[in-house]
């Protein structure tokens, strides 16, 4: 009987590891999931998220290298379909929060939280003017 | 046999690398600072020589030779972004820095790098920078180089090895105060400027002991409380942070014993409304005293600026019999000349197409054109020049023995409506180290490019050649009768000074935004230039675009050294 229990005790704690290594592995690939390949904006591309979106471009000083309206200037334009990556939410999302290595675009994590960049994300989002059939979010 | 080879060999390689490190240890005196002009074989600092004229006595290469004109080398500077540069020789020695505040010696006979300094940056002072992380050059003193980066260290690197001799901080890049400028030494200082003026800032002028870095003297570009001239901006709050830049390398006149330094725009850039009054020392040239940073005098080209003409280009010292003055290009569209003992004015004469005066007052005070004064109500149409002029910040050269000076131009009109915070491009709230420029609406209008000659005595137009693209580099003339100039589509030409006519072109790869120096190897002249696309190009695409073709330009970063086959 005791050494049955002892087994069982081992039973579950391979149980307990496994599943606590199950849920350590599903973090770190949500984590990068999010980071990285899926994520998506979680806001609407609406009037009120774009006027807001618009501020915070004015606040944060986006405009001093992309143009009041992402027309370009020192930075690239932003408005057309013509990109160095493909333009999904998660590329925008971490080019924005975490800067682009090699070029003068730095991170504005430490301004700006999650939904503020969503909110610029938007208002990037509602200036294009490139082809219709390129678009991806 | 062989073993003779060989230590012939090892011999021969040994006194190549000790010649290097000879050349790179040699040392720079005041004395051949004050006569850079005489010694063309050099190139001893960014404007040249201590006028700024960018003119070399050297003819090898001339107006009957220069189509033979070939590449010799090139040297990859190893950065993308703004190449401003100029390059500085010393005994076959070139000091040249690349964006980002790098800086490099190479062996200027055929782009060999001797040693590199690379300053690392604090992650985002990018971001503090209105107009890309460019650099404009280095200043020699002794056996020292000395660059300024863009989170405002100076540094001086010793000259055999590039490794740091001192390194100080003069201002916080957090807050959007920032440096591209080249420095000046003059007896034994290093001068420096501050860039910033897209932002709250209060800029300022600064002299360093070129031995230690401590600070000698400082000159705020705005008088404080109390001093004479605050009272220009309506308020100490406008005054503080009313930005005025210096980022644009001075003169020195060593008889008159004077520095010319030159003061840039007043923030924010577009609205007078929250500054009202002339805004002193903005869009001016000091006269200062350069052993105490004193000002003896000054003259200032746009007062009360509400079309960011960023006067604080360069002033070339010019000599025309006992007639002592400074030439210089504003962006608001004059060539102007100015009395250099004393600050008077002698004339302002259009570079290109100018509206928004209808003249000066006997004193060189600009009489406004109502019209093209833009305001929270109303959008100003066409106004002639564009807020880059006129004549961009590129420098231009004089010949002083002709006293003729070449100008790089452009014929490019802006619409401007101004804002107040919260409206148009502004912020809701002043937050230092973050851009205020009071601008509701902003477009350039499509025009093109201009080099312009007049005979500086009187400001006669002597000759203007058109381009599609405006010209974006420094320009160099020499006594062999030439004219270098640079453009954004990365074509680097060769004009004859007396007629304009083009003699040579080459396609250097990328835009040129910096400056072509000249020197001599062993009796060989050469021509170098740095190619490089960057900086505030907002005009070339905002609106219809002054130059929309420049859109998405392609990017590079090369020195070239030019020379006859």
């Amino acid at each position: 009987m005791k050494m049955i229990l002892n087994n069982l005790k081992i039973f579950y704690l391979f149980i307990i590891i496994f599943l606590f290594y199950s849920l350590a592995q599903a973090g770190i690939e949500d984590k990068d999931t999010i980071s990285i390949k899926t994520i998506e904006n979680p806001l609407e591309l609406d009037e009120e998220t774009i006027k807001a979106g618009k501020k915070l471009w004015r606040k944060t000083g986006c405009y001093s290298c992309h143009g009041g309206n992402a027309e370009g200037g020192v930075g690239p334009n932003l408005q057309d379909d013509i990109w160095v990556y493909k333009p999904s939410d998660a590329m925008l999302f971490k080019t924005i929060a975490k800067g682009r290595k090699g070029t003068n675009m730095v991170g504005w994590e430490k301004e700006l939280n999650s939904d503020e960049i969503w909110k610029i994300i938007i208002f990037i989002r509602s200036l294009y003017t490139g082809d219709k059939s390129k678009i991806i979010w | 046999m062989y073993k003779i080879i060989i230590k012939l060999f090892i011999l021969s390689i040994f006194i190549i690398f000790n010649l290097n490190i000879a050349n790179a240890q040699s040392v720079v005196t005041d004395e051949m600072l004050l006569s850079a002009q005489e010694d063309p074989n050099n190139w001893l600092m960014a404007p040249g020589n201590y006028t700024g004229n960018r003119f070399s006595k050297l003819g090898q290469i001339n107006t009957a030779n220069v189509s033979g004109l070939v590449p010799k080398w090139i040297f990859s500077l190893g950065t993308l972004d703004a190449q401003n540069t100029t390059p500085v020789i010393h005994n076959g020695v070139m000091y040249v820095t690349a964006s980002h505040g790098r800086t490099y010696a190479l062996n200027a006979a055929n782009g060999q790098e001797i040693w590199r300094y690379f300053h690392q940056l604090p992650e985002g002072v990018a971001g503090k920078m209105c107009c890309d992380i460019g650099n404009r050059g280095v200043a020699l003193y002794g056996d020292k180089v000395y660059v300024a980066t863009p989170d405002s260290h100076v540094v001086a690197l010793n000259k055999s090895d590039g490794s740091v001799a001192w390194d100080v901080t003069i201002a916080n890049w957090e807050d959007a105060i920032t440096m591209t400028v080249a420095p000046l030494v003059v007896k034994g200082k290093v001068i420096v400027g501050m860039s910033g003026a897209e932002y709250p800032t209060r800029l300022w002028i600064d002299a360093l002991d070129s031995e230690t870095g401590e600070q000698v003297w400082r000159r705020y570009t705005i008088p404080g409380p109390g001093e004479p001239g605050h009272e220009t901006w309506g308020s100490a709050r406008a005054a503080m942070y009313g930005g005025s830049s210096a980022w644009i390398t001075g003169s020195y006149d060593p008889e008159l014993d004077i520095l010319y330094w030159g003061v840039g725009n007043p923030n924010p850039d577009w609205d007078g409304t929250v500054r009202p009054g002339d805004n002193l020392y903005s869009n001016s040239t000091l006269a200062l005293d350069p052993d105490t940073g004193a000002i003896k005098f000054y003259f200032q080209y746009t007062p009360a600026d509400v079309w960011d003409y960023d006067g604080n280009n360069e002033p070339i010292l010019v000599d025309y019999g006992d007639e002592k003055v400074w030439l210089h290009g504003d962006r608001n569209g004059y060539l102007y000349k100015i009395d250099r003992t004393n600050g008077a004015f002698k004339y302002g004469k259009e570079i290109s197409k100018v509206n928004w005066n209808t003249g000066f007052t006997y004193d060189g005070r600009p009489i406004w054109n109502m019209d093209k004064v833009p305001t929270y109500d109303y959008e100003a149409k066409d106004i002639c020049p564009a807020s880059e002029g006129g004549k961009w910040w590129n420098p231009m050269t004089v010949n002083p023995e002709t006293g003729w000076v070449f100008v790089p131009s452009r014929e490019i009109c802006v619409d401007i409506k101004s804002a107040p915070l919260g409206e148009g491009l502004n912020p809701d709230e002043i937050t230092v180290g973050k851009p205020y420029w009071g601008i509701g609406t902003i477009g350039w209008n499509t025009g093109y490019g201009q080099l312009v000659a007049f005979d500086g005595r009187t400001g006669e137009k002597m000759w203007v050649v058109k381009d599609r693209s405006p010209f974006t580099s420094g320009l160099l003339s020499t006594r062999g009768g030439l004219l270098f100039a640079g453009t954004p589509e990365g074509e680097f030409r060769a004009y004859h000074q007396e007629t304009g006519e083009e003699l040579w072109s080459f396609q250097t790869g990328s835009g040129i935004f910096g400056s072509p120096s000249t020197y001599t190897i062993d009796g060989e002249q050469f021509v170098a230039v740095p190619s490089g696309f960057g900086g505030w190009t907002g005009w070339a695409i905002f609106g219809e675009g002054g130059a929309p073709w420049l859109k998405d330009s392609r990017k590079g970063g090369i020195i070239i050294g030019f020379g006859l086959p």
